[in-house]
């Protein structure tokens, strides 16, 4: 232990990874008192293997050669962990701390950010059937600090993430976009039509920032279930901390609705949590797979449709995360899944584009919602005279078909980053960079 | 600096309204993320003496005491990925015991300590876990080594993990779960 070393005595044990969900919890823990006996043995015996002594040393000195390059104690490698545990460990920025997030669509008016302290009670579920479904992980991330700190370079240069911390509720912004309120309107429509059915689920797979707005539109009929499982990163892949800044701008309005009580539930998927992202990039990977409930689960809990909701018909399909639940067969009982779009709701006046949205643009094509969804129905709309080219294909028409390819389990290095480790297993740092943060320690990697 | 590995898991049958499974979530998940030897080991004894009580439901486990430096650091990691990864853990609900259908739910406990060799620690769990072949997935074998927890003194260990499958009970497995092969290292216990 050093001068510097944070650590109250006796408290040698740090937590570096913690687990607390609903199929698993568990923590794993590092005796620093051991690891830094163990840094001090290999230095000792670097010094032995190069007979370095006295004159040795203060020759090696005036070479110029750093002596702390020499006592670098043990060879380090690349390796990838999971970005989460990583951030759950050394802060939601790793590797890049005090870059600042970027916010586009900031929201004007009051806010108080002492009450971003209760959005994760805010969106949690009522107890009841949706709970055991609420992935809290984004919400999770406003209030944590990091459990360990990267060790100090043995080159005496400055320690990776050694700036302040600042937590991400002390650095969100509430933010509101033109597609956030196009989507808010949507979502009142839903609920409109959902109001009375408590055999609908509705899944929400848009854009963090417009699946919560959909949500809060929403909120009166249905409840909103959270899926978003992971954190933001001032380079993530997944631009995370724009829902957030989302969900902090219709916090009051989840708030209002939770009186509500139970309800069918909406689940809130960011559809960015598979973007494409290449691994030569400095880009931080925090993506995930959803872990959206099976059609069997939903079933048994009374839910008969299932609504898939994105931004507009260019969404679909459905992301391969998605794809074999959605297009599961389920006879016992059955459950029909269909597809609907935001754009699929649109105000009756072109003028007034800010009003109330119907499905289909008015009022009588609404009244067709539910019976064009019911299997083999046929609706006024398909009497009336086909346009020119036949009827254009809409979103109800989707099929969730299963795909080859297509996993409900995420590959191997999906939402890893790379890190330096040494051969005892100490994180130095992110390598996101790697011409920066490899070079540091490049001296001693191997494969 | 060489390294031994001990590691336990067992897997045990949730009973309707049991709290043996509450009572382990709690005591991994209140443990401080900064902690002493000495709270470290009452964890240790504490999971042990809770596992013990329910002795009566052990279905399955597996257990392991290495010596070698490098399979003790790549078996650890093993273990430790078992929860990093969430491997085990169910992607959705499967209901409490008796609430959806009358199959049978479970939970597994896994405890693995990254050890340094040749302490007095190394030594009391080495010689606890010298178990005769015939005996190795007999209950009282796996009662004797988590009595024996008792003697590990934290102070030689480098480096400790614990998880609980589920966290939540309506997340318990099924035994079909049981019978997918990411867990085929776990063995009836017999006796």
């Amino acid at each position: 232990m050093t001068s510097e070393d944070p650590r109250p005595p006796g408290y040698d044990f740090q937590q570096d990874v913690a687990l607390d969900k609903p199929g698993i919890v568990g923590a794993r823990w590092w005796h620093q008192g051991l690891l830094d006996e163990e840094r001090k043995m290999s230095r000792r015996q670097m010094l032995v293997g190069l007979g370095v002594a006295g004159g040795a040393v203060a020759a090696v000195a005036a070479a110029g050669v750093g002596l702390a390059a020499l006592f670098r104690p043990e060879k380090v490698r690349l390796e990838r962990r999971r970005s989460l545990v990583m951030q759950q460990s050394y802060g939601w920025d790793f590797g890049a701390r005090g870059v600042q997030l970027v916010f586009n669509g900031q929201a004007e008016g009051p806010f108080v950010r002492a009450e971003l302290q209760r959005l994760p009670a805010v969106m949690a579920p009522v107890p009841g059937r949706n709970a055991p479904y609420y992935v809290a992980t984004l919400v999770g991330s406003l209030l944590a600090q990091p459990t360990a700190a990267l060790p100090d370079p043995e080159d005496g240069r400055p320690r990776p993430d050694g700036a302040p911390f600042r937590r991400l509720a002390d650095v969100i912004l509430p933010i509101v976009t033109p597609e956030m309120r196009e989507a808010y309107r949507a979502g009142e429509a839903l609920a409109r039509l959902a109001r009375g059915r408590a055999d609908v689920a509705v899944v929400a797979d848009m854009p963090g920032p417009q699946a919560v707005a959909f949500a809060a539109g929403a909120a009166e009929v249905l409840e909103p279930v959270l899926l978003l499982d992971n954190w933001p990163h001032p380079h993530g892949v997944v631009p995370s901390h724009l829902t957030l800044a989302a969900l902090a701008y219709y916090q009051p309005r989840f708030a209002s609705q939770k009186a509500r009580g139970a309800a069918p539930p909406l689940f809130v998927l960011d559809r960015l949590r598979t973007a494409p992202y290449t691994e030569a990039s400095d880009r931080f990977d925090n993506r995930y797979y959803a872990r959206l409930p099976s059609l069997p689960s939903l079933a048994a809990g009374g839910v008969r449709t299932v609504l898939y909701v994105v931004a507009s018909a260019a969404a679909l399909p459905e992301p391969d995360d998605l794809n074999l639940v959605l297009a599961a067969s389920t006879d016992d009982p059955p459950v029909s899944v269909s597809a609907l779009a935001v754009t699929d709701f649109r105000s009756e006046k072109e003028e007034e584009p800010q009003g109330a949205v119907f499905f289909g643009g008015s009022p009588r094509r609404e009244a067709t919602f539910w019976p064009s969804r019911a299997p083999g129905a046929l609706t006024a709309d398909d009497f009336a005279p086909a346009p020119a080219g036949g009827r254009p294909p809409e979103t109800k028409d989707h099929a969730f078909v299963p795909r080859r390819g297509a996993a409900t389990v995420a590959p191997p290095d999906f939402g890893t980053v790379p890190v330096v480790v040494t051969a005892s297993g100490l994180i130095l740092s992110a390598a996101l960079d790697r011409s920066g943060s490899m070079n540091r320690f490049a001296g001693g990697w191997s494969g | 600096v060489k390294h031994n590995i001990f590691a336990i898991e067992l897997c045990l049958r949730l009973l309707p309204d049991d709290r043996l499974r509450g009572r382990l979530k709690e005591i991994v998940v209140s443990h401080p993320s900064a902690s002493t030897p000495g709270y470290k080991w009452e964890l240790l004894r504490r999971a042990a003496e809770l596992l013990l009580s329910g002795e009566e439901q052990f279905e399955k486990g597996c257990w392991d005491f290495f010596e070698d430096d490098d399979r003790a650091r790549r078996d650890y990691d093993m273990w430790c990925n078992g929860m990093i990864t969430e491997e085990g853990a169910r992607k959705e609900p499967s209901g409490r015991p008796g609430q959806r259908d009358e199959e049978p739910r479970y939970m597994t406990f896994t405890i693995s300590l990254l050890l340094k060799a040749d302490s007095e620690s190394a030594r009391s769990l080495a010689e606890v876990c010298r178990i005769p072949e015939a005996d190795l997935w007999k209950k009282a074998t796996f009662v004797r080594i988590l009595q024996g927890l008792s003697h590990v003194s934290f102070a030689a260990v480098k480096s400790d993990v614990f998880y609980l499958i589920p966290g939540d009970e309506n997340w318990g497995l099924t035994a079909a779960d049981l019978e997918d092969p990411k867990f085929e290292y776990l063995r009836p216990i017999v006796g």
